[in-house]
């Protein structure tokens, strides 16, 4: 169940020209609860810029405080929008109202061996928070990590350690010159599932890869995180529908993650 | 200090507790009554069927809900992107994708009757004949206070604001609603009209029990990096705090023409906007937009409200209904 509470910047990091990593002190309960793949509304508090934005949850950790606990959120915050720029220069102990978690997150089933997590662009915050809890339950991990160029990427070294890193940058200035989706056929065999946070191009081209494929084994299923802009988060305004199978949704509330065989794609 | 409106009389309803009184009577005039413990109302489209929040905030505590619209047939709506942010405000073109009415009555009524807060819901029809058949079908269902009209939504092709620009029209829909029920009606009028007050003229001689107003401000935003229309529908309805000053004016306007209570919305984000809109003569207000920007916004107004009137020395919220309002205040001096 979302929760409306304060959160305290505790720190902001420039990791990237464009991008601060931003740590917030929030209740246990809220850092306890959240779901890789679920997102936070920060609100503006005031009226222009008038609605909250989306935040994926980069990574949750709680903490023995005295006298109890606490916990905290990281964000991957885009320095360059209308909205973003308030929490990038945000200083220690600054409060923002925020509304979350929010959505469904990715599920990880409990008999997964192996993941290929793929993540394009912003995409690799939430693969981050996804990466470190199916590592911690013992699942192998890789991750594809695509970005337009090197000085786009996100350091190697924030993250998880134990998850090899394979790299595809547009231009092919560090990695694989091309897509991610042009690696993927080497671990269809390999995986239980693939998760992917990444644009809609993406998706077409990793479905038809897996169409593509005349093996053995079954296709692993792909659980994959949409974006569309969003007024509310709570699935009420009807903003942010996306096209399934089984009818409209909303990303807000019945996603953001949805299986990709489900999902309408233009 | 006068009282403006005298629809709720002070020994005839139970729960008026300690503190300021904030009921107000939405349907003096009806039998089936709709009387609220306090003036501060979800806006349709904004607040899904009341269900959604629940968790949030307390929606028992609100004033009443109005539902998002409801069509006779599902709908799909509108395509996309449905929503774009704009200067203190924001753009819809949701086009009323809902269930249809019958999807709504399986699901939702039936919690509604256990709610102490009144459900409002809000009717959008594509033909004066259609609202009639929606009216006759909630007439009874148990769980609905009232109904809303949306002879004002700029979002759908058929329908919708057509309505609620004609006079004529508008009045048609209001007595054929009147004579398919007697469930309490409001009218939700549009702000995208020369003359507001003669629609609104035309819809209380046809039986409305009040008006809301306004609907959202016809708009559009162009992305020029694709050098297209931003939303999918090309147009949309403007909300949001940029609206206010124009919702202010036409409650203000409405208020000061007609005798039917006013339900003043449009950009309402704080207890200082809802007394602004109170103050040029509505009886209620609905919060919107604001919900999306502060989950609690409607809880904090409501609070607020009832701390400011205490310490102005108010005993009622219908005290200041139409303060800054010359017609308004007349029309009180001359009933007493």
């Amino acid at each position: 169940m979302p929760q409306q509470f304060i959160a305290r910047v505790v720190h902001a990091d420039p990791v990237l020209p464009a991008n601060t990593i931003v740590r917030l002190a929030v209740p246990a309960g809220v850092a306890a609860a959240a779901v890789p793949g679920q997102f936070l509304m920060l609100q503006s508090g005031g009226r222009d810029p008038l609605l909250p934005r989306p935040y994926s949850i980069m990574r949750a950790t709680r903490a023995a405080r005295e006298g109890g606990e606490e916990g905290t959120l990281d964000l991957l915050v885009f320095t360059g929008g209308r909205g973003g720029n308030h929490l990038a220069e945000a200083r220690a102990g600054d409060p923002f109202p925020i509304l979350g978690p929010l959505g469904n997150g990715y599920a990880i089933d409990g008999r997964m061996r192996r993941a290929l997590l793929i993540a394009v662009g912003h995409g690799i915050a939430p693969i981050i928070a996804l990466a470190e809890s199916a590592l911690a339950r013992g699942v192998e991990v890789v991750m594809l990590v695509g970005a337009p160029t090197a000085a786009s990427l996100l350091p190697l070294p924030l993250l998880p350690e134990e998850a090899e890193i394979i790299v595809a940058t547009a231009d092919g200035s560090r990695g694989h010159h091309g897509a991610v989706t042009d690696l993927v056929a080497n671990y269809i065999e390999w995986t239980d599932a693939i998760y992917a946070y990444a644009p809609e191009t993406t998706y077409v081209a990793l479905r038809e890869t897996l169409r593509g494929y005349r093996g053995a084994r079954a296709i692993p299923p792909v659980q994959a995180a949409m974006e569309r802009s969003m007024a509310c988060g709570m699935g009420v305004c009807l903003g942010c529908v996306v096209e399934t199978t089984s009818g409209l949704k909303t990303v807000c509330r019945d996603g953001p993650i949805f299986p990709l065989d489900a999902l309408v794609l233009g | 200090m006068t009282q403006v409106t005298s629809g709720v009389q002070d020994t005839a309803i139970p729960g008026g507790g300690a503190g300021p009184d904030l009921r107000v009577d939405l349907a003096p005039h009806n039998a089936r009554e709709l009387i609220l413990r306090n003036p501060i109302l979800a806006a349709s489209g904004t607040f899904g069927y009341g269900t959604e929040y629940s968790g949030l905030l307390d929606v028992q505590a609100l004033g009443a809900i109005v539902s998002k619209g409801v069509t006779y047939r599902r709908r799909r709506g509108a395509p996309m992107p449905r929503i774009a942010e704009t200067p203190a405000g924001m753009l819809n073109a949701i086009g009323l994708q809902n269930p249809g009415i019958k999807g709504v009555i399986a699901k939702y009524p039936p919690i509604w009757s256990r709610w102490a807060v009144p459900v409002i819901v809000n009717l959008a029809g594509d033909s004066v004949a259609e609202f009639a058949e929606m009216a006759a079908i909630l007439d009874e269902v148990t769980g609905v206070a009232g109904l809303e009209l949306n002879v004002s939504c700029p979002n759908v092709a058929a329908g919708g604001m057509f309505f609620g620009c004609d006079p004529d029209l508008a009045a048609e829909v209001t007595a054929a609603v009147r004579a398919a029920t007697s469930l309490p009606v409001i009218v939700k009028l549009t702000p995208n009209v020369t003359d507001i007050v003669t629609i609104a003229r035309a819809v209380v001689d046809a039986g409305a029990d009040s008006l809301s107003l306004i609907n959202t401000l016809l708009g559009m935003a162009i992305d020029t990096h694709r050098r297209r229309p931003v939303l999918g529908n090309l147009m949309g309805g403007l909300s949001g705090p940029a609206t206010k000053p124009i919702a202010v004016r036409m409650v203000y306007q409405v208020a000061g023409a007609v005798e039917v209570p006013i339900i003043g919305l449009g950009g309402i984000a704080t207890l200082e906007d809802a007394l602004e809109f109170f103050m040029a003569g509505a009886t209620a207000v609905q919060v919107g937009t604001a919900t999306f920007a502060n989950p609690v916004a409607m809880p904090t107004i409501l609070d607020g409200l009832s701390q400011w009137l205490a310490r102005e020395g108010f005993s009622s919220v219908r005290e200041i209904i139409g303060l800054a309002n010359e017609r308004v205040l007349a029309r009180a001096a001359e009933a007493q």
